[in-house]
């Protein structure tokens, strides 16, 4: 086997480990974020290929699923503006059950910007520390507390009639 | 059930009815071995379309066709493309069919390394020769096995290779006659980018040396590790100190010099990114005085949040970009406080506040060598708000604005800090006005738009202003610019730069999602006008900027989607968003081809104003 061959295998198989146990992770997340499936599939995919292209380095990194979330994400968010989608206010029938056994949290949660919304999913959803989720979408700390102070905020204010 | 537990029930539902699905790895590793797969080309194709890109080792030729041109793989991107030069290596990515010969000027897809990645189909530029500003990258050596290759934009950039040509390790960027260190996780490197009267560079480790004659104006010197903790110059044979660094420098254990790996992006395109700085030691504002002196960002003033009490802020600090640290300034003088703004002269930065709606006016220079303020005679300034401010080379210029309930009338007021005179200026040809747009090009100050008292006589009626005039102080004389007769009336502005001796100002028009930016510019060695490239996706108005950085204009929108434009291309990229809270009213820096973009609020009366930033990566 060609020098080529044998580093192209190597790549090849190495990147098929971090597809199998990424892109699951990334497409549900994405999918609760964006609250649209059939979107969150091709911003996956999208990352996904962009990530296989700059293997050699996006292996190196200190959070390659999360490079990739992020790419995701702002694929996800470009598509959605290019369609003259607002952020904050497309709710898909494809995530929600049929009848929200909480509809006015799902109305308040849709309500939130995206930035907002993702820390919201990662912290309550995922339980990730203030660290975990800075790594993963690649901002600080101080952001991120900022960010989910703002959003708990803007969704107790939004159900404050209910709580 | 708790509000936290009531969320994490609901979020759970939601996860739970996600439709199952599954990616399908072939087709990525298929579009990723063949992105753009209408960029293959024959060799076929005219030599003068060809882009250079970097190089696999000969080991790592693949030869894909039995009856085809010698095929390489791109390290950038994965695909085969034929070698149509060996000596200098020309790689050809040009897509689709084209003329055997395609002469200059003319219009087809191609590919330049920045826009291998992030690019769409069909996106078009100008053919350019080999070699030219703006053309393809062109091998220009081997280094102890490094393969080297300058790409020849504007920004003169270069990339780094290993033997391997799998990995591209560096991208330095200079204007003429810069030196530059290079600290990557493979390898660390000494750059030097010159101009042709440069027949050698010298590298020095501790006082021994090394030479190399540059090849396309660059010279580049591998460093070991350890080098990197020595002390290193780099000098031209004419004599310029290019780089002289201690023991410092970042190695791979810190932080990279040219960073690879983006930090706080999602942005995928190469070369482009951010990362973020350092929280500032001052609470978050806006409407702050701000400079790049060369070596620090200045901050100082502004308000906080205009629901508190005293809104008004009097400190400030400094930013230093090398270090990533911050410093308090001294106290300003006392009674200065809240909106400000300033110049920068080369040596002092000048500062101005006016304590709206009441006064008074004041003006500090600041000495970033003395760290220390000095109150400076106000002359014939009355306060005012949305006055013009412009360093001229010589003299600070004051116009327009509007103190109390009556516009500041009639002429620029001029301030020499060299003599502490004043002087005052000829009225202008056009209507006194607040917050106009102004750009000094060496010569003239050019002024547009802005917002003027209506015709008729009502004081409480403002238009915005769609005329502009140039005012030359060495002989006091203004003329009035021409009409841009595609521009409506009462348009407003978005700010505007001065680049390429173009004063380019941005305007909203009409577009599917709303109201959209444009952008127009004035050449004053033509006395015309020109419409820039529309970008219907950037929407009115900015975040931040507009701002100049070296030979790109800057600008994020107000949903913090990034744009640059070169006017070398007359083409617009967009940088996706950037990666902090969307917010108004930010402090934009350009630090050489860097940006810098701080602080800035939401707009929201209950909403502290940010004390974080980003710096773009070039």
């Amino acid at each position: 086997m060609s020098r080529t061959n044998q580093m192209e295998q190597l790549r090849w198989t190495d990147f098929e480990d971090f597809y199998s146990s990424t892109w699951q992770e990334v497409y549900r997340t994405l999918t609760v974020v964006v609250r649209d499936a059939d979107l969150a599939r091709e911003a996956t995919d999208e990352a996904m290929v962009r990530a296989y292209q700059r293997w050699s380095q996006v292996r190196r990194y200190d959070n390659p699923s999360g490079w990739v979330y992020r790419v995701a994400l702002n694929w996800a968010r470009s598509r959605m503006r290019k369609l003259q989608r607002v952020d904050h206010i497309v709710i898909d029938q494809s995530v929600e059950p049929e009848t929200p056994a909480d509809p006015s949290l799902e109305r308040a949660i849709a309500a939130l910007p995206l930035h907002h919304r993702e820390v919201i999913v990662l912290h309550y959803l995922f339980d990730l520390s203030g660290p975990q989720i800075a790594a993963r979408l690649g901002i600080r700390e101080g952001t991120v507390r900022s960010r989910l102070n703002r959003a708990v905020a803007a969704l107790r204010e939004e159900l404050s009639d209910d709580v | 059930m708790t509000f936290d537990s009531r969320i994490r029930s609901h979020l759970e539902a939601q996860l739970d009815s996600v439709p199952a699905a599954n990616g399908d790895l072939d087709q990525v590793l298929a579009r990723g071995h063949r992105r753009r797969i209408s960029y293959r080309v024959t060799q076929a194709v005219a030599v003068a379309a060809a882009v250079v890109l970097a190089v696999a080792s000969t080991a790592l030729i693949v030869s894909l066709l039995s009856n085809g041109p010698r095929l390489v793989v791109s390290p950038i991107t994965g695909e085969e493309l034929p070698v149509i030069s060996e000596d200098p290596l020309v790689l050809q990515a040009q897509p689709g069919p084209a003329p055997d010969d395609v002469p200059e000027g003319t219009e087809v897809p191609i590919r330049t390394i920045d826009s291998l990645v992030g690019a769409e189909e069909g996106d078009a530029t100008t053919l350019r020769p080999l070699g030219s500003p703006g053309g393809p990258i062109v091998a220009i050596g081997n280094v102890q096995g490094w393969r080297i290759f300058t790409y020849q934009t504007s920004r003169r950039k270069i990339l780094i290779t290993d033997a391997s040509g799998q990995f591209v390790l560096g991208n330095a960027t200079g204007g003429e006659n810069t030196g530059m260190t290079i600290g990557v996780a493979q390898g660390y490197f000494a750059v030097a980018l010159v101009g042709p009267d440069v027949e050698t560079v010298t590298l020095t480790i501790d006082g021994e040396s090394a030479w190399q004659q540059p090849v396309e104006g660059v010279a580049v010197f591998p460093l070991n590790s350890n080098d990197t903790q020595k002390h290193l110059t780099l000098t031209a044979s004419t004599g310029t100190l290019l780089l002289e660094t201690g023991p410092d420098i970042a190695g791979p254990e810190d932080e990279p010099l040219a960073p690879t790996q983006p930090a706080d992006t999602g942005n995928t395109a190469l070369g482009q990114g951010w990362h973020a700085i350092a929280d500032a030691p001052i609470v978050g504002r806006y409407a702050n005085a701000s400079a790049w002196t060369g070596e620090y960002v200045l901050l100082w003033g502004g308000i906080h949040r205009p629901s508190d009490l005293d809104p008004d802020l009097s400190d400030g600090a400094r930013y230093d970009p090398a270090t990533d640290e911050w410093a308090m300034l001294p106290p300003a003088p006392d009674g200065m406080s809240g909106p400000a703004r300033s110049v920068w002269t080369g040596d002092r930065w000048i500062v101005r506040t006016d304590h709206v709606p009441d006064g008074p006016v004041q003006l500090a220079s600041y000495d970033p060598v003395a760290n220390e303020w000095t109150e400076l005679d106000t002359g014939p300034l009355g306060y005012g708000d949305g006055y013009l401010m412009m360093w001229t080379g010589d003299e600070v210029i004051f116009w327009g604005g509007h103190g109390g309930d009556v516009l500041s009338s009639g002429a620029p007021a001029a301030y020499n800090p060299a003599t502490a005179t004043w002087r005052e200026l000829a009225a202008a040809p056009i209507a006194t006005r607040t917050d106009p747009v102004a750009a000094w090009n060496g010569s003239e100050l050019l002024v547009w738009g802005g917002t003027v008292s209506c015709s008729g006589g009502d004081s409480t009626c403002v238009e915005f202003a769609t005329d502009g005039a140039a005012l030359n102080p060495a002989d006091i004389s203004w003329r009035a610019l021409p009409v841009n007769p595609n521009v409506a009336p009462d348009t407003s502005t978005a700010g505007s730069v001065l680049i390429g001796g173009e004063f380019v100002v941005f305007l909203p028009i009409d577009c599917e999602s709303g109201r959209c930016v444009a952008g127009i510019a004035y050449d004053p060695a033509t006395d015309t006008w020109r419409r820039l490239p529309d970008l219907g996706n950037m929407e009115w108005s900015f975040s931040a900027g507009p701002v100049a950085a070296e030979s790109e204009i800057y600008a994020w929108d107000r949903t913090g989607e990034g744009f640059t434009y070169s006017p070398a291309v007359d083409r617009w990229t967009d940088l996706g968003e950037y990666p902090m809270e969307n917010r108004f009213s930010a402090t934009v820096v350009a630090i050489g081809d860097q940006v810098l973009v701080w602080g800035g609020w939401t707009g929201a009366a209950a909403d502290d104003p940010f004390n974080d930033g980003f710096l773009t990566v070039p």
